[in-house]
């Protein structure tokens, strides 16, 4: 059996592949550099687990999407919390999809939704670029279009490139 | 199926009937309050709905501390923030509200800001990040078709930023809707059309968004057999008391259920109408409905087919093979608005209410931002959009 403590360690290693995935697809997926123009400069998201974290955040910087590290920012524009570990844990191991969690109340959101619908998909492309065909199967309603091979993305996420 | 984890909660409290109104003097007194501020606008003043409540209350301890009457069609910002520094003023210690969605909208968002003793209501935007227990509400709908007495949602626009700001809070959920015949009857023919149209709408997509559950399902499924039998009724003959009334429960169990399970892509397109051209509300709701359904129709089939019983009544029901069942509902829903139309003038496509051509891209693209999408059963983007669009257009 996981420990809470050894979930709040993938968990980790989970939001900072996620965010540096994010900020790949932001740069590198026509579809979502073209979703992050909604954002103003400097607009920051943070994804988060109650109540003591981990923490994942991301800023809009000169059409970027930039992944800030894991420490928790007070004013943030965007806050999407899940309401607890195992939570978190169904949706970032790929048990589960974003919109599933949305519906079964497992997050909530802090700020305009509107604006958080832009960052849901890029979650959801993230994921059909860095989880295999079988998880992305059960979890995506339906696969979104690509528009770079997951190699790229692959590289640019472990490298961090932006 | 059950679904493997669902959340539900209808708390309100519903007294529904002829005379209902003369039951909130008890009711505030239930509440321990004695001194409502009653919300509404112009029009339920010049009808005199606003003074048939007066006089329900007239015979008790209970005060009116104040009667705000100038809420516009869209609930905003500045409004909510003037009605709570009246609420203030005047020492009122609870809320009555009386109209549509409008009204009931902007009462929440007063209740909010009064509760949290706050000035800025935008840090309560989002889903499910207000806590604790608000100021005693009651609402009176004065139409049938948003359901707002009974759902969980506040959409209040904020002009300065051009933005509708969305509050999703089971806390939002009003402690008391009342329902009384006398403040619907007087609602003419198209309005009562377009409203109810709204309501099997939500009940229609509570039924097949994800988010479904057995307890929403029950609610959306008692609510489309209700509007079968009596939307038409109330349009043919406003001065129908028991359909009045009929309709009024299905509002409210349609609002309870998409409360609990979400509306879907005919909502998201429908706000996006709504915001980029300033289509009604239940005027999107009837030219979207069939469309969308039909794009639903490869993921949902299932769920449309079972709706035919609630839609058409058990005769056509049996009568019509299994496989058959989904795409008949449609064609149910297409012959129901057809004689809406024919009856009150309730408009079947975009162009008949001020959609050009050039807007339908921009409706797009600020639908698939709409939250309404990500509980639909079929992933909606902005060429599956543009493609139900065209199609009402």
């Amino acid at each position: 059996m996981v420990t809470n403590s050894g979930k709040k360690r993938l968990i980790k290693i989970v939001f900072w592949f996620l965010g540096r995935g994010i900020q790949s697809v932001a740069s590198f997926d026509k579809t979502v550099k073209e979703e992050i123009r909604i954002y103003d400069e400097g607009t920051t998201v943070m994804l988060a687990v109650a109540p003591f974290g981990p923490y994942m955040v991301m800023q809009k910087k000169s059409e970027k999407l930039i992944y800030l590290g894991e420490k928790e920012v007070g004013n943030a524009d965007i806050i999407i919390s899940f309401k607890n570990i195992e939570a978190a844990i169904l949706v970032l191991t790929g048990q589960m999809g974003i919109d599933r969690a949305y519906a079964e109340h497992r997050y909530v959101v802090k700020g305009d939704l509107y604006l958080s619908m832009p960052i849901v998909r890029a979650l959801c492309i993230v994921e059909a670029y860095l989880f295999p065909k079988f998880i992305t199967k059960k979890i995506l309603k339906e696969m979104p279009t690509r528009t770079n091979n997951k190699l790229n993305i692959y590289v640019a996420t472990l490298l961090g490139i932006k | 199926m059950i679904p493997s984890y669902y959340e539900f909660q209808n708390s309100v409290k519903i007294i529904s009937g002829k005379k209902a109104l003369e039951n909130i003097p008890f009711e505030l007194k239930n509440l321990e309050v004695k001194r409502p501020m009653i919300l509404t606008n112009d029009i339920l003043v010049d009808l005199g709905q606003v003074k048939i409540v007066e006089n329900a209350i007239k015979e008790s301890n209970i005060v009116i501390g104040s009667i705000f009457t100038d809420i516009p069609p869209d609930s905003s910002v500045k409004v909510v923030n003037e009605v709570a520094k009246v609420y203030k003023e005047t020492g009122c210690d609870c809320l009555i509200a009386i109209g549509g969605g409008s009204v009931i909208d902007t009462a929440k968002g007063a209740n909010i800001v009064i509760s949290k003793n706050t000035d800025d209501l935008m840090k309560y935007m989002g889903a499910e990040i207000i806590t604790g227990k608000l100021k005693p509400f009651i609402a009176i709908p004065s139409t049938a078709g948003t359901g707002s007495e009974a759902t969980l949602v506040a959409v209040i626009a904020n002009q300065d930023k051009n933005i509708k700001m969305e509050f999703l809070s089971y806390n939002l959920l009003l402690d008391v809707a009342v329902l009384d015949p006398r403040m619907t009857v007087s609602l003419p023919a198209r309005l009562t059309a377009s409203t109810g149209v709204d309501s099997l709408v939500h009940a229609i997509e509570a039924y097949t968004c994800i988010q479904k559950n057995p307890l929403s399902d029950a609610y959306a499924f008692a609510a489309i057999n209700l509007i079968r039998d009596n939307l038409q009724k109330v349009v043919d003959d406003g001065k129908d008391i028991d359909g009045r009334l009929a309709m009024a429960n299905a509002s409210l169990m349609a609002g309870a259920a998409f409360s609990n399970s979400m509306v879907g892509v005919v909502h998201a397109i429908g706000h996006a109408c709504g915001g980029v051209c300033r289509v009604p509300h239940g005027d999107a709701m009837t030219i979207l409905l069939p469309h969308c359904m039909e794009f639903n129709m490869d993921k949902m089939a299932d769920g449309y087919a079972e709706l035919l019983l609630p839609l058409a009544g058990d005769e056509i029901f049996a009568n019509t093979p299994k496989n058959d069942r989904a795409n008949k509902s449609v064609e149910v829903i297409r012959n129901k608005i057809d004689k809406l139309n024919k009856t009150s003038g309730l408009p079947t496509r975009l162009r008949d209410v001020g959609v050009k051509k050039e807007n339908l891209r921009s409706i797009a693209n600020t639908a698939i931002n709409d939250g309404a999408i990500l509980a639909n059963p079929k992933e909606a983007g902005f060429e599956d959009v543009m493609m139900i669009l065209d199609k009402a257009f």
